[in-house]
């Protein structure tokens, strides 16, 4: 071989070595670094053996004052036992970083509106809605004004010692499994991120764009067709503040039939939709046109306690569900902390916030659910430059921004992919929407004291003194405290800050911003929340039902849209009928199958393919159809094959009943009324809403449309699942819950699982393409003179997809099981084979 | 022959046991240099495979369940689990191969052979 032969091979062969050698190192293109990925002692692999919980280890944290304990239990739950409260926020932020670390970061970065900077550009709408409703300003500004030697901002500071003594403790090859495939590194946690979460938080539960719903309704059915579907209170009444009913209070009225289009809203509409707009369709950027970030708000949630007097066992009951976007790692991490002398509490976390927003001390346990009140806000501004403003009207004159950012959006490499302007006028954030500027204001931007309050109240020794030092602090996002105690109170308060308007007093209109005098006036007063201690029916429970009988209180709170009544009507039928409730009761309440909605809705379906059959529809489908949901016992047990047809003929009913509110060029409707408006529907057979515009020349009735979507939804399902005479559509089957990856990476999620429950039960957690969330923590305290705790999450403690830990309470949560909680007083309450690790922190 | 098997193999450990990516790579280069010989480039190859089949191996005496973990991290990519199991030996053979392999060309090229060892063939 000659010695030019032998230099081109060697040419070839180094060039084979140094190019895998460079993408392994660096990645190319997309290609991530695979030789950094695949290394067995440094890439993923290191994830795979990791013993992320070894039996005994030690770790420091800078400003530790004594030594803290920490011991985790079989459960892999961490105790932590220190002497002081700050102690105990540095090791809770350590414990939970070393579970959590790859979370913290990511649901910070989403309250930020920096995820570009971890994920890439794929996240810029996401970040672009995050910063242009002024979620980083607000955080930011809390926390410069935050004294950091008073109590909250020390807190933070603890919480943020302990997050990053666990991450300077790592060496690359120890980055959770995330970061390696990302190919970064974990960044430094600083307070403000707990307070990014915190916002974050907000956008999920509290933000309701309801004014720009009803304008679109008004610009396709007119304004008293759409005040009557979305400016209106719900039509069947079981509020959380108990109303001294024994039963429902209905107002099952007529619905005005749906009329020409409201030629001032749809004005409005099309200014909003103008070729200048950034979004694509009418109000994209308040209603969230991306799916990813719109099933994040498709949240619910039960809570409910019993008194002593209804209670089996002579103590009072509480029970906790919150219900939110299944994931894996789980939004929750379980905890205890115990500080002698001054705090035991345990309950669940979110990882980065130091604080405990749902569990119990030695004398009471809380839960929450969201209230789904209106706390935003929209005001049309007049600028004085449409193409660079400075200033906006106000009261006769030209009055400059009170702040204007440049908003700039860097992907992993710092590269920018976008900017922004947001303008701030008084109220709120600004942003050109097509033709129009629109301000808002929201209570989350104006809320910050919410860490003080979940921390009082954990020191608060019973349940009024809880739901008292919540009122004190917590604005938003407004929650429907529940507490019970071990003196056998019970209690109830719709808590957070709601705003009273000027005019007309609702907030479902878009306001004229030329005038101060449309701004909000007030605020409700603590007496006026909905609430209720300890009454006479026994129970109090509140599932994101409308809080407070509109007769009993006439204040505006919210809209029937952003409420739901079925799991309210669940809860109350099954307490009512329990004179003696005991905490297995309470934990099969849980997962129970009945549905009101179901019982509501099905005997009108079947009456009207009955009647159509017999005026001669021979549609074999409608026939099998009928025949399959008339042997359905309503019930959605996991082995039931009757619910999924029920499912898929009330969304085609729904899509047919509505098509007066779809768009034009779009096949469902652009905004969709709540559920219980069927109601109303169901009893009124030839309410114009029936018609079908479609077929011109038939006039539809109740029947004609409930029998097609019958039929219809049978045909789809046949396609999708096959015939069910011999591939029964079981429930477990076609509705299975299947928690996902943050980052919704297939390989990390979870295998599906067959639950009982489904939409409109007390367990709703079926996954579906739009929308997978679900009972994200249960839990069941007996408020004995020690109280007894049992409960359950889907997922595990551990955010490694390969450890043992991560999936491990999984199948125990599907099957409706809970798990008894450990509530040692000391460490040495707990046995050697109570732990499953040891973890000691000190200086 | 074999002892420089063991050799360049011993050589694949350390080096991607402390030196991660770069630690193949960088083995290969000694092992061209030190070889000299026309197999030095599947030499280089096999052994760094065989280094991180090794390493992997201890993986799995760790507790690591590496099936299960190859699926999970090949779904994510659309990939059965075995293809990141190859992937992961491939890797460092490609890169030790070729830089041994190069190496050893070059250096034949410009120094003459001298191999360290006597193959069967030139025995």
């Amino acid at each position: 071989m000659s010695k030019t032969t032998t230099l081109a091979f060697a040419a070839l062969s180094l060039a084979v070595g140094a190019g895998t050698t460079a993408v392994g190192a660096f990645g190319y293109g997309a290609l991530p670094p695979l030789g950094r990925l695949l290394s067995p002692t440094f890439g993923l692999w290191a994830n795979a053996s990791a013993e992320d919980l070894p039996a005994s280890a030690t770790a420091g944290i800078t400003g530790l004052i004594g030594t803290v304990d920490v011991r985790y239990d079989q459960r892999s739950v961490p105790h932590i036992f220190a002497t002081t409260d700050l102690d105990a926020m540095r090791a809770l932020g350590y414990v939970v970083a070393r579970d959590r670390l790859f979370q913290l970061e990511l649901q910070a970065r989403a309250g930020e509106g920096t995820l570009t900077e971890l994920v890439g550009a794929v996240a810029l709408p996401a970040d672009q809605e995050t910063r242009r409703l002024g979620m980083p300003r607000t955080a930011e500004r809390n926390w410069q004004q935050m004294d950091t030697t008073s109590q909250i901002g020390r807190v933070l500071l603890a919480y943020a010692a302990g997050v990053n003594a666990y991450r300077a403790s790592l060496s690359p090859a120890q980055y959770p499994v995330e970061y390696k495939l990302l190919n970064r590194a974990p960044r430094v946690w600083e307070p403000v991120h707990s307070l990014h979460l915190q916002n974050r938080m907000g956008y999920t539960l509290a933000h309701d764009p309801v004014e720009l719903e009803l304008l679109q309704a008004r610009a396709l059915v007119g304004d008293a067709a759409a005040r009557a579907l979305f400016d209106s209170d719900s039509p069947v009444q079981e509020p959380i503040q108990p109303a001294g009913n024994v039963s429902p209070r209905e107002m099952l009225t007529a619905l005005p039939a749906p009329g020409a289009p409201d030629t001032a809203a749809a004005r409005l509409v099309a200014s909003f939709t103008a070729p200048r707009a950034t979004g694509s369709t009418p109000l994209a950027w308040a209603r969230n046109a991306d799916p990813l970030v719109a099933q994040a708000r498709a949240f619910a949630s039960n809570n409910w306690a019993v008194s002593p007097a209804r209670s089996a066992t002579g103590h009072a009951l509480l029970a906790g569900d919150p219900h939110l976007e299944l994931t894996l790692p789980s939004i929750w991490y379980e905890v205890h902390l115990v500080v002698p002398g001054s705090l035991d509490v345990g309950g669940v976390v979110i990882p980065g916030l130091p604080g405990v927003p749902i569990g119990y001390s030695r004398q009471f346990a809380w839960s929450a659910t969201n209230t789904g009140a209106d706390v935003m806000d929209f005001w049309q501004e007049t600028v004085n430059n449409e193409t660079a403003p400075t200033a906006y009207e106000l009261d006769g004159a030209m009055v400059p921004f009170t702040d204007t950012r440049i908003e700039t959006y860097r992907d992993a490499k710092g590269a920018v992919v976008g900017t922004d302007t947001v303008y701030y006028t008084h109220r709120g954030p600004m942003r050109r929407q097509g033709k129009a500027w629109l301000s808002l204001r929201w209570t989350v931007l104006e809320a910050g004291l919410e860490l003080r309050a979940f921390y009082q109240a954990m020191h608060a020794t019973s349940a009024p003194a809880f739901l008292d030092s919540m009122a004190r602090y917590y604005q938003a996002p407004a929650q429907n405290f529940i507490v019970a105690d071990t003196a056998g109170v019970i209690a109830i308060r719709s808590t957070g800050r709601y705003p009273i308007r000027a005019d007309s007093g609702r907030g479902t209109t878009i306001r004229d911003g030329r005038t101060r005098a449309t701004d909000w006036v007030g605020n409700w007063t603590v007496a006026q929340y909905p609430q209720g201690k300890s009454p006479a029916q026994g129970y109090l429970a509140s599932a994101n039902q409308q809080p407070i009988d509109p007769a009993q209180q006439s204040l505006y709170l919210g809209v029937d849209p952003n409420f739901e009544i079925w799991r309210a009507l669940q809860i109350n039928r099954l307490l009512r009928a329990d004179s003696a409730v005991t905490p297995e009761a309470m934990r099969r309440f849980h997962t129970d199958p009945g549905s009101v909605r179901a019982d509501r809705l099905v005997p009108p379906v079947l009456a009207a393919a009955q009647a159509r059959r017999a005026q001669g529809d021979t549609s074999t489908s409608l026939a099998n159809a009928q025949a399959l949901l008339a042997q359905w016992d309503r019930r959605y047990t996991r082995d039931n094959t009757g619910a999924r047809l029920f499912e898929t003929a009330v969304a085609t009913t729904i899509r047919l009943l509505y098509d007066e509110l779809t768009v034009s060029g779009r096949s469902a409707p652009s905004v969709t009324p709540s559920e219980s408006r069927l109601l109303q529907l169901v009893v009124d057979s030839a309410n114009a809403w029936w018609d079908v515009r479609a077929t011109a020349d038939v006039r539809e009735d109740r029947d004609a449309l409930l029998a097609q979507a019958l039929r219809m939804a049978y045909d789809t399902l046949v396609v999708e699942y096959g015939d069910p005479a011999t591939s029964p559509w079981t429930w477990g089957r076609v509705a299975p819950a299947r928690p996902s990856h943050l980052l919704r990476l297939a390989g990390f999620g979870a295998s599906p699982l067959p639950i009982d429950g489904g939409r409109g039960t007390l367990n709703p957690s079926v996954s579906s393409r739009r929308a997978n969330f679900g009972a994200s923590w249960r839990m069941v305290v007996e408020l004995g003179a020690d109280p007894t705790i049992r409960a359950v999450y889907p997922g595990g403690q551990s955010g490694n997809p390969a450890s043992p830990r991560y999936l491990d309470r999984y199948a125990m949560w599907a099957n409706g099981q809970l798990d008894s909680v450990r509530t040692p007083r000391s460490a040495i309450d707990l046995t050697p084979a109570d732990i499953r690790a040891t973890l000691t922190l000190s200086r | 022959m074999i002892r420089a098997v063991i050799a360049a193999f011993v050589l694949q450990l350390v080096a991607q046991q402390y030196s991660g990516v770069w630690g193949a790579a960088v083995a290969g280069v000694i092992t061209g240099i030190v070889l000299r010989a026309g197999r030095a480039g599947r030499t280089a190859a096999l052994t760094a495979a065989a280094a991180a089949a090794f390493l992997l191996l201890l993986e799995v005496l760790q507790g690591a369940a590496l099936g299960t973990f190859a699926d999970m991290v090949g779904k994510n990519f659309a990939l059965p689990g075995w293809v990141v199991v190859v992937a992961t030996l491939m890797l460092p053979a490609l890169q030790a191969g070729g830089m041994a392999a190069g190496v050893s060309r070059v250096v034949r090229a410009f120094g003459g052979v001298k191999p360290t060892y006597k193959s069967p063939s030139v025995a």
